[in-house]
């Protein structure tokens, strides 16, 4: 296993590598001078001098060649963890996305726990009876959420829940820790239309894997030993078909950010998917180039631990 | 054995893939007939829209905003009384228009890493795989948004992003089947005549892994749709007043408590669009290329 192990850790090496050389390279390909990249819009066409541009340059680290750029940018980001300072409000961008960094995880994790249980469980209702009129109701719940915007879903609920019945706010965010029962309110709406595709994905693959391993000769011999229909299911088929999810869920991951940039625009919630919305449309380059390193890396790390993970569980893949 | 059972493996399957069966299965799918239609239905509307729709896609009437769907109207006015039917045509020029360029970017990005990391194997392999590794780790809205703020707001350059975001799918299935078909023995048989590696790739390779790839392309149909929505609904692309479904959206999003038209509208056309765009490529893939159904 730990041979295993291993070989993944070192198949991440070159990945690391190439993320560092692509958010660097992001900065670089701005058009244009990089320093009015950095002054922003709003200071264009003020008169800088070439004191006032080296000064830029050594703040911001445009300072020197390509490749002493690019070492300087890895040395600060692996030995500092310092991704620079936010082009808008000249606070360190770690201090930046660290503010943000709670608000992203409660509403990434309860999405992702969400699609989970709700994912495993209407795929194994529908997988044990196939045909019926449950299995349909999932089936079609699976494709709308394929299918259907979740920006327009979340309207829907917002004119349902808030705006008709009054039971929920609108928007904003109330720390979980603070008061469970407000926060409770305020992230049901945006768990539960982030959570949708995962759900969908996770309904439709728990299922077919119900309908493939309920046709097994060790299904059929457990039955044959006289054990109930519950331990037959609980014992043997779920616990087959959660190995698949294990490797879905490492991919929900990256799924969840994108939707969450939508969403957190949506319901005014201040996580990391509004600080980028925000970043693109102030052009502060530090921050997304802050951003998608950290959030990848977040991916890298998820596919790597759901791999091991994987490993752990079925012992068919250690040796591949 | 016969002239038939000498041909290479995948000569025989994609020569009976050309037959007429695999078409005559597809018409006579009930799920496929329905997606054909839709999709025939909007790409109508996205050709021929401007010519038969009942009004401008401007065009306002401020003494009939936020009207319910009528004969005038037949789906109703937004809040500066532009008709809805006239400007979802007009959105399903856009949304056609994504579907097509951003599989041509993605696939056009694609081609040259997925046939020479298929093809030519070791290191180059090494090297453009786990740069698609690394890239496909990037999650797509996070990686959209990068490339906005860099080449700047408008719907090309959303398109341009969301191709390529998309490609590494490419990228890894044109590689998987350079990697089967280079063995095949009417690859090998075309090296032994001495056909250069440019040559066996465009003429021998190429045309072999064009069905699967229309099938992954209308996959990408559906899910490029939906991302330029969401990029529209956030001011990304395509600005207002052009009509694009994710713009109808959002324009109609503040006025939600006063007409309910304006944006369910859009939304369903999205959702049925690319339900169309999904249960089509589903079916295309079970008669172009049995061999991939199910598993992807």
């Amino acid at each position: 296993m730990s041979k295993f192990i291993l070989a993944r850790l070192i198949q991440v090496v070159p990945v690391l590598i190439l993320v560092s050389i692509l958010t660097f390279a992001g900065l670089e390909l701005v058009p244009g001078d990089p320093v009015l990249a950095v002054i922003g819009p709003a200071q264009e066409g003020t008169q800088l001098d070439a004191a006032d541009i080296e000064r830029i340059k050594e703040q911001f680290g445009l300072h020197g060649s390509l490749p002493q750029r690019y070492v300087r940018y890895v040395e600060q980001v692996v030995l500092h963890f310092d991704f620079g300072t936010s082009l808008q409000s000249q606070e360190p961008v770690t201090k930046v996305i660290a503010d943000r960094l709670p608000v992203s995880l409660w509403l990434n994790g309860l999405a992702l726990g969400l699609s989970v249980v709700l994912g495993l469980t209407l795929g194994l209702l529908a997988g044990v009876r196939p045909g019926t009129r449950g299995d349909l109701g999932v089936t079609f719940l699976a494709v709308i959420g394929v299918a259907a915007p979740s920006f327009w879903l979340a309207i829907g609920l917002i004119i349902l829940f808030s705006v008709e019945l009054g039971w929920l706010p609108t928007s904003g965010w109330v720390d979980p820790l603070t008061d469970p029962w407000e926060a409770a309110k305020h992230l049901a709406m945006p768990v539960f239309v982030l959570s949708l595709g995962g759900v969908a994905v996770i309904a439709r693959q728990t299922r077919s894997s119900v309908l493939e391993i309920r046709r097994q000769d060790y299904i059929v011999t457990a039955r044959a030993k006289g054990l109930t229909a519950g331990a037959v299911l609980f014992r043997h088929v779920l616990k087959n078909s959660m190995l698949p999810v294990v490797t879905i869920m490492g991919l929900q991951i990256a799924a969840l950010f994108g939707g969450s940039v939508i969403l957190e625009r949506l319901f005014a919630l201040p996580g990391l998917g509004r600080l980028a919305f925000d970043a693109t449309l102030e052009h502060d380059f530090k921050i997304l180039q802050g951003i998608v390193f950290l959030v990848t890396i977040a991916v890298v790390t998820a596919n790597l631990v759901t791999d091991i993970v994987y490993g752990l569980l079925d012992p068919r893949i250690r040796y591949q | 054995m016969t002239e038939r059972e000498q041909q290479p493996a995948s000569m025989t399957q994609f020569r009976r893939l050309r037959v007429p069966k695999g078409v005559v299965i597809f018409l006579h799918d009930p799920k496929a007939k329905v997606a054909s239609f839709i999709l025939l239905v909007v790409i109508f509307f996205a050709a021929f829209g401007p010519t038969i729709a009942p009004f401008g896609e401007n065009e306002q009437n401020l003494r009939a905003s936020l009207e319910a769907p009528s004969w005038t109207h037949l789906l109703g006015t937004d809040q500066l009384g532009r008709d809805i039917l006239t400007r979802a045509m007009y959105g399903s020029r856009v949304s056609v228009s994504v579907g097509l360029i951003v599989v041509a970017i993605a696939a056009g990005v694609a081609l040259p890493i997925g046939l020479s990391s298929g093809y030519f194997g070791g290191w180059i392999d090494s090297i453009l795989m786990r740069f698609v590794d690394t890239w496909i780790s990037i999650p797509p809205i996070i990686l959209i948004l990068a490339i906005v703020a860099i080449a700047g707001t408008s719907l090309g350059n959303v398109m341009l992003a969301i191709g390529l975001a998309s490609f590494p799918v490419f990228s890894r299935l044109l590689r998987a089947l350079t990697l089967s078909l280079r063995a095949q023995d009417f690859v090998m048989a075309a090296r032994s005549l001495g056909a250069s590696d440019q040559r066996i790739l465009v003429r021998h390779i190429l045309p072999n892994t064009v069905q699967p790839l229309i099938v992954q392309g209308t996959l990408l149909v559906g899910v490029a749709v939906l991302a330029e929505a969401a990029l529209s609904f956030l001011g990304f692309g395509a600005q207002a007043p052009q009509a694009t479904w994710g713009n109808m959206i959002a324009e109609g999003f503040p006025v939600i408590r006063h007409s309910l038209w304006p944006t369910i509208l859009p939304g369903v056309l999205i959702m049925v669009f690319v339900l169309a765009a999904n249960f089509m490529g589903d079916r295309l893939r079970d008669v172009l290329d049995p061999r991939l159904r199910g598993s992807l």
